[in-house]
């Protein structure tokens, strides 16, 4: 189970035109690159006017079984939660926070 | 700039199966996990900015109107060829349809075009196909969606066939399609540019990935001249090989910070 919060600061909601909030992993190395989206939320502006931003906001998930997060030398698999600021004038915020799934294994 | 800031924090316990932000240690452990920032989704064609002149686009436009709209890009594996479509291809063109390497199409909006009058907008709809050895040329090329004022660009132009390549010319010139094409040797088509990698543009091009890193040690102009003598100009290589060296170097920074806890 993954529970986690967020607070989006400095931002007027009426600035906003979407965020999308998701469980994701991806792979990263020297070969082709993979990803995965376990759970995903997007909220709207009228939504995101409706509440209060700088409150932090509370989300859960479970896990799935697989892909562990990996560590290797050729290729990682790694886990993170993405919120991503979709702003009224075009611009984009991201920001990602990482975290192992299970006991990580790594490249020896 | 950008004024707001997010953050995140895990509320959850970390054990078995479920998120952990410890490696069988700390939290500042996770923190130093720094991407190799020589890995494909920093190298990849279209990731790293054209090193060079502000005006070179201004040039290719000109040449390629010049060539009438059929015109290769030629050189060597690793020479930029790809990422020169990246850049230059918008200029000329407005992708409605593109397929990868690997074979998925992973973009389309054919349909939207189906009611649209091709001539009445400025850039061509243009379709994209990279070819590899384990690709069947003959079978992807979209003819039934190639007619005229459309272009169509081919990297790997190499891949086919001599009988293929001829077939493509004859095709694309009867239907009064555009075709821009990457190759590494001359080809029938009127030459747009030929690229090779300078060991400044190669250092820029580094330079460019590890800015703003402090973990790892900068390469000497030339270092790189020689990386790139070493692999006859191709600057993929030399990235692979510097992915390489950055691993190294992890693992003894991780070796050493081991030995002194």
């Amino acid at each position: 189970m993954l529970e986690f919060e967020y607070v989006v600061n400095h931002v007027e909601p009426q600035s906003v035109e979407k965020l999308e909030v998701s469980v994701m992993w991806y792979t990263e190395g020297k070969g082709s690159e993979d990803i995965g989206i376990h759970m995903f939320q997007q909220v709207g502006r009228e939504a995101l006017i409706a509440i209060s931003l700088d409150q932090p906001r509370r989300l859960s998930c479970s896990l799935p079984a697989s892909p562990l997060s990996f560590e290797g030398r050729l290729l990682r698999i790694r886990w993170c939660v993405r919120l991503r600021l979709f702003l009224a004038d075009g611009r984009e915020l991201t920001t990602d926070k990482p975290f192992y799934l299970g006991h990580l294994t790594r490249d020896l | 700039m950008i004024a707001g800031s997010v953050s995140m924090k895990h509320l959850s316990p970390p054990g078995p199966f479920s998120p952990s932000t410890e490696r069988g240690g700390t939290n500042a452990d996770l923190s130093r996990h720094v991407p190799n920032p020589f890995s494909t989704r920093f190298v990849t064609p279209g990731q790293v900015a054209w090193v060079g002149d502000e005006n070179y686009f201004d040039q290719l436009v000109a040449r390629w109107k010049a060539l009438k709209g059929r015109a290769s890009i030629i050189g060597v594996h690793g020479s930029g060829k790809s990422t020169l479509l990246e850049y230059f291809v918008p200029l000329i063109g407005n992708v409605i349809w593109r397929r990868d390497a690997e074979g998925c199409v992973v973009f389309d909006t054919l349909s939207d075009y189906a009611s649209i009058e091709d001539s009445a907008t400025e850039r061509l709809p243009t379709l994209w196909l990279q070819l590899r050895r384990t690709a069947l040329p003959s079978m992807v090329i979209p003819w039934k969606e190639l007619h005229r004022g459309r272009l169509l660009v081919i990297d790997g132009y190499e891949q086919l066939s001599r009988w293929q390549q001829a077939s493509v010319l004859v095709r694309t010139k009867l239907r009064s399609v555009s075709l821009l094409v990457t190759s590494h040797r001359r080809t029938w088509l009127g030459t747009l540019c030929k690229l090779s990698i300078s060991s400044s543009t190669a250092r820029q091009v580094v330079s460019q990935l590890t800015a703003g890193r402090d973990d790892f040690a900068e390469s000497s102009e030339e270092e790189i001249r020689g990386r790139l003598l070493a692999h006859g100009g191709n600057m993929r290589d030399v990235l692979m090989e510097l992915y390489d060296q950055y691993e190294d170097q992890r693992k003894k920074m991780t070796g050493e910070v081991k030995s002194n806890s």
